[in-house]
């Protein structure tokens, strides 16, 4: 099985070389290949967290929406002859249920900006934990 | 074997990180603010069905005298 990209750093550190510009070369270069993955998995995590924003922003404006909702029916609350129980009932039920729903909504985006903040904030022990889940993809160095 | 590597160079991903945080943020507040809307409007329903229900009390209170008024009058009258 091929070494993880960090322990190819470390050996290209403790290989011998006959000289330091030969030693620093060979340093820089495994350094950058590494480096050159990172960059490509850090980038794919920056995508996904983009498309994440930009759609998890549907569901913030859905419960700002349904706050104007519920508020509005307090108001017509506040002045009875608005609207009469029955329609008030119904539209009280229809209300909480969508609350349930857009607060689960809102659970899972927690969630999942969770998990890609934590791939985001270290991109490098982000690709180290991901070839340690597939060790297939550790490159040659 | 321990030994200190230069520390790869982030990119874009910290910055993302924070703006993930930002959103967790947006989600706490709209949480909070649902549930307090739906609080203030449960507590609305609360007070306008006991109004009601004291009006509708205090209207079956007064057609009850009224009937008792007539029967006194009836009776006055035989």
């Amino acid at each position: 099985m091929k070494d993880s990209p960090h322990v190819a750093r470390q050996n290209a550190r403790a290989r011998k070389y006959n000289n330091s510009a030969d030693e620093r070369a060979a340093v820089t270069a495994v350094d950058e290949a590494v480096f050159d993955k990172v960059r490509q998995v850090e980038a794919w995590t920056v995508e996904n967290a983009n498309n994440f924003l930009a759609a998890s922003q549907g569901s913030l404006s859905e419960a700002a929406q349904l706050s104007a909702e519920l508020n509005a029916l307090r108001n017509d609350l506040d002045y009875t002859d608005r609207v009469a129980p029955r329609e008030a009932g119904a539209r009280y039920a229809v209300l909480q249920s969508r609350v349930a729903e857009v607060t689960a909504k809102l659970d899972r985006i927690d969630r999942e900006s969770e998990w890609l903040e934590e791939k985001a904030a270290d991109p490098y022990a982000n690709y180290l934990g991901m070839l340690e889940k597939f060790p297939v993809l550790r490159p040659d160095l | 074997m321990s030994m200190e590597l230069p520390k790869y160079p982030a990119g874009a991903g910290p910055a993302i990180g924070h703006r993930l945080r930002q959103r967790r943020q947006e989600t706490a507040a709209a949480r909070a603010d649902l549930s307090y809307e739906l609080a203030k409007l449960e507590d609305q329903a609360a007070t306008t069905f006991a109004d009601l229900d004291a009006r509708e009390a205090t209207r079956q209170r007064l057609t009850g005298l009224a009937r008792e008024q007539r029967e006194v009058n009836r009776g006055a009258r035989i």
